[in-house]
């Protein structure tokens, strides 16, 4: 095992609050929610009917248009995240020439194709496999012709620190010389935002759709969904180094755990959690007081939020007490797969701009979500590591931690 | 930006020690009756309101784990916080088509809230992690009948970090994604469970038989001249070669992105190690 530190050279963002990594960056620290009420389909019989939806999906520069138009919506969604995270690290012209591999998360690709064809173009794929081709990420793998290993993953809203974590074990067992790393999630159809809001996981504030997603505030009811995705470029820092590339960071740690508790609750039990960060935490070789930023998972559910503030409690102890906590998905919703990929580079806006965005709507704190939060407004303040949670479906806890490179 | 030369690092080769593997082929009448075989094997890690939820690929591989679990259990494998991979082949497709149904003559409501618990790629992991009272990571890869292999890039990623003591991994998917009534007679949902220990947890006298994963330290683009003849690795070629009759046979598969698999029975590693 290679332990050279793991660097980020590279971003690929699509997002309710823009497609850069600067304009998502200058959003989250304006306080800006990409909340509203659900416009692209019927929502008036959903229990929540709202979401942070993102409208049209760019074309990637060196990308045909109309061959672009013809995808589908989830892979444009995809091909924009990697090919402008390419581009942006240097590598796309030359990504043939390097043992690029490719690590994503999609948790659902075929239930988003058995609806999108049944109702978009009468096509009955659910009941015809037949109908159905190979996975999305290994088409794009052959069509930018990657020659390093490729994979789907999902450990539902886990699934970018997963694919973090498992990008840089490649990276450090030699397996590529780069790795794309991400998530993508175009949740917000009709069978999806009902089969959440029936699960009651939804909020259904929806005559004040910006000030619905709430993250440890009393009056919060559940989260909204968002769409969209995020992709990092990684390698080694020795690479990035010898071809003096831009360096957003440095991928740290990654600490990974199971509740083996409920398919959908959270553990009341703290402790599978706190292990993950503590892990997170061992492996980049920091103590808690030198974190500081906590970018949480924060959904904005009465339950989630209490059982991470335990976590964090218990994982940090009084360092808690100093730690700037925020929840960014008080602006840009919960993107579900995508949701932690999109949340470190959230982290990685913090190093470049030297400030931690809010947690919007954070207008009464819960007395059982006691944290240093950073309410409504970003705080100006340096920040060299960064920890950022992220727990699923199916007891999934993960937690990453980024350090400022200089 | 400029890039510099191209940097070629030798990629290492990955290998698991096979305590325990486990196949199972059950037809669509069958799969009901899984339910108190799971009950009994996991107790109250499978409640009845969890169990009455679940997919049937899950269902499968639950009752695989189970019996690969008896097995672990005769030989003192301590397999607690072991770490979960499951690759199930597009679950939910019958519970989906009759959620899209009902959302078009009930609207919204008729969904299904069990619909994304149960019916996405994590969702085996998630339940197995559940039933095993594993706290070890858990997570779902690759998910189309092209990807079984995936399992495999993801659990060695696993093993090579040391807080995991060892993996079990997991595929399960329907022979025939056909409409049922088409071919109910030939459908087959099939599972098989690999349960492998870290190797430095491998005792010096085991004596089990390995899977070897070889990524090609290959030149770029030799991914483009790989043997294409040799068959790709999948859940039924895996489950033969586990086979009373193959178990004992040095089998080979190509994988998806390049690169080798191979069964290695004992005597075979044998031979391989002198």
């Amino acid at each position: 095992m290679n332990h050279d530190a793991i660097w980020i050279t590279g971003v690929g963002v699509l997002s309710p609050l823009g497609h850069r990594f600067d304009d998502l960056a200058d959003a989250l620290l304006a306080g800006k929610s990409g909340v509203e009420r659900v416009n692209r389909f019927d929502v008036s019989q959903h229990p929540s009917q709202i979401g942070a939806a993102v409208r049209a999906v760019p074309c990637p520069d060196d990308v045909d248009p109309e061959q672009f138009a013809r995808r589908d919506r989830y892979s444009q969604a995809i091909l924009w995240c990697v090919a402008s995270a390419l581009q942006d690290a240097g590598y796309w012209h030359q990504r043939q020439e390097r043992r690029i591999g490719i690590v994503f998360g999609l948790a659902s690709e075929w239930m988003w194709q058995w609806e999108e064809d049944h109702f978009q173009h009468h096509k009955l794929t659910v009941e015809n496999a037949s109908l159905e081709g190979p996975s999305r990420i290994a088409r794009l793998a052959e069509e930018l012709e990657l020659s390093g290993p490729c994979t789907t993953v999902s450990a539902a809203c886990a699934s970018g620190n997963f694919a973090l974590a498992q990008a840089r074990r490649w990276l450090q067992m030699g397996w590529v010389d780069v790795c794309i790393a991400g998530a993508c999630d175009m949740a917000l159809t009709p069978m999806v935002l009902a089969a959440f809001g029936n699960l009651r996981a939804l909020s259904r504030q929806n005559d004040r759709p910006q000030a619905a997603s709430r993250p440890f505030d009393k009056a919060r009811d559940g989260f909204v969904l968002g769409e969209g995705g995020s992709v990092l470029i990684l390698e080694r820092a020795e690479t990035a180094r010898r071809r003096a590339a831009r360096v957003y960071g440095e991928l740290a740690g990654v600490g990974l755990s199971s509740d083996a508790y409920h398919p959908v609750i959270p553990s009341p039990d703290a402790a599978p959690a706190t292990e993950a960060i503590r892990r997170a935490l061992r492996e980049a070789n920091v103590t808690p007081e030198q974190v500081d930023y906590v970018n949480a998972h924060g959904t904005s559910t009465p339950v989630g939020d209490v059982c991470e503030t335990k976590a964090l409690h218990a994982a940090f102890g009084s360092a808690i007490e100093n730690t700037p906590v925020s929840s960014t998905k008080s602006m840009t919703g919960h993107l579900l797969t995508a949701a932690s990929a999109l949340e470190g580079i959230a982290c990685l806006a913090s190093f470049a701009r030297r400030a931690v965005p809010p947690t919007i709507n954070l207008d009464d704190p819960d007395p059982e979500c006691r944290l240093n939060h950073v309410a409504k407004v970003a705080q100006e303040r340096p920040v060299k590591v960064a920890l950022s949670n992220s727990f699923g479906f199916g007891g999934s806890n993960s937690c990453a931690v980024f350090k400022a490179v200089s | 930006m400029a890039v510099s030369p191209r940097i070629t690092s030798a990629a290492a080769d990955a290998e698991f020690a096979v305590a325990v593997a486990v196949a199972c082929a059950v037809r669509p009448d069958q799969v009901a009756s899984l339910r108190s075989r799971v009950a009994l094997a996991f107790g109250e890690q499978t409640p009845t309101s969890l169990l009455k939820q679940l997919e049937d690929q899950t269902l499968v591989a639950l009752a695989a784990v189970a019996d690969a679990l008896d097995v672990a259990r005769t030989m003192a494998l301590d397999t607690r916080d072991w770490a979960v991979v499951a690759a199930p082949r597009r679950p939910g497709r019958a519970r989906v088509s009759e959620s899209i149904q009902k959302f078009c003559t009930q609207g919204a409501w008729g969904v299904s809230p069990h619909l994304i618990p149960h019916c996405s790629l994590h969702s085996l992991a998630g339940t197995l992690s559940q039933a095993l009272g594993s706290h070890g990571p858990n997570l779902g890869t690759g998910g189309t009948p092209d990807r079984d292999s995936d399992v495999l890039l993801t659990a060695a990623s696993f093993l090579a970090d040391e807080t995991v003591p060892g993996v079990w991994m997991v595929w399960t998917g329907w022979n025939d994604e056909a409409p049922i009534a088409d071919t109910l007679d030939q459908r087959v949902c099939r599972a098989v469970v690999l349960g492998c220990p870290a190797l430095t947890a491998v005792p010096a006298a085991a004596g089990w038989p390995s899977l070897r994963l070889k990524l090609h330290t290959y030149e770029i683009h030799a991914i483009f001249s790989i043997d294409l003849s040799a068959t790709l690795f999948c859940l039924e070629s895996l489950a033969e070669a586990i086979s009373a009759e193959r178990i004992h046979t040095l089998t080979g598969w190509r994988l998806a992105d390049g690169g080798r698999a191979e069964w290695i029975p004992p005597l075979a590693a044998q031979r391989v190690a002198a």
